[in-house]
């Protein structure tokens, strides 16, 4: 699973936009840019969630 | 319209009618798999890659006016002779055939369209800079599902070779469009062998890292 993050405008912060699920970063990056195609967005940046550091859990 | 012999221009004629044609039943073969693919994903991806392809079409049957006149043959609605390869006439057997269609035939045109950017014919020359754009990611699709198919086990990567090896002579024989008429004026930089050899060279290191055989 890969967790997307993008920004519209380059001032603007990155948004977590959603989650991807693929084998591979590549398959990922194909899956992310074309779902999540409704904007004409500045960056997308993509990170794995098996990387993710959990801060606070409850 | 460009300044050539009667020879080149039949032969641009026909290459961008079999890119167009391609396309657009490529297109067609990819949107079937738009509510069958194998995840939401992937689905999502076939029916972004078929939009693409019959856009790409859209954007080259055009062309075919300019070279030729007005013709109901120029629109794929009202076109009667259509020169798409064999394996695109009826649907994929399977998503690996999709795969494999995707891996080979699709970089295939994107290889022959890399010979075109700097074409002294400069309406291909704009399709193709703005086509291989939005083939950067089919491209990332195809290998990305020739590694996974192959790393299923050894029924799913003995089917993805059959299914490569089936549409491989359909890909390499494409490249016989570039005729030489084609590369001395220009309107491509590299003919039929070196499109060949670099296709090869792009679709290889991915076969090797997929554990399969060669094509």
């Amino acid at each position: 699973m890969w967790e997307v993050f993008a920004r519209r405008k380059f001032e603007d912060p990155l948004c977590h936009i959603g989650t991807v699920a693929a084998d591979d970063e590549d398959l990922a990056q194909v899956y992310a840019r074309t779902i999540f195609n409704e904007f004409s967005w500045v960056e997308m940046v993509l990170y794995p969630r098996t990387g993710s550091i959990s801060a606070i859990r409850v | 319209m460009i300044e050539s012999t009667a020879s080149t221009t039949a032969a641009l004629t026909t290459l961008v009618a079999s890119l167009a044609d391609n396309k657009y039943f490529l297109g067609r073969r990819y949107a079937e798999w738009c509510t069958s693919a194998p995840s939401l994903e992937s689905a999502v991806a076939a029916a972004a890659m078929a939009q693409d392809e019959i856009g790409h079409a859209r954007s080259l049957y055009p062309v075919l006016e300019d070279l030729g006149g007005e013709s109901p043959e120029n629109e794929p609605e009202t076109r009667t002779t259509f020169s798409q390869s064999a394996f695109l006439s009826k649907p994929f057997d399977g998503w690996t055939d999709f795969v494999a269609a995707n891996f080979l035939f699709d970089t295939a045109m994107s290889v022959g369209l890399e010979a075109a950017v700097d074409s002294s014919y400069i309406a291909l020359a704009q399709r193709a800079r703005r086509i291989l754009e939005e083939e950067q990611l089919h491209w990332l699709h195809a290998e990305g599902w020739v590694r996974r198919l192959s790393s299923l086990g050894v029924s799913v990567r003995a089917d993805l070779q059959e299914r490569l090896q089936r549409i491989m002579p359909f890909s390499c024989g494409w490249f016989d469009l570039a005729v030489s008429d084609l590369v001395l004026s220009s309107i491509l930089t590299q003919g039929t062998d070196e499109l060949r050899a670099r296709f090869l060279e792009r679709i290889r290191p991915i076969v090797a890292v997929a554990g399969l055989g060669p094509l």
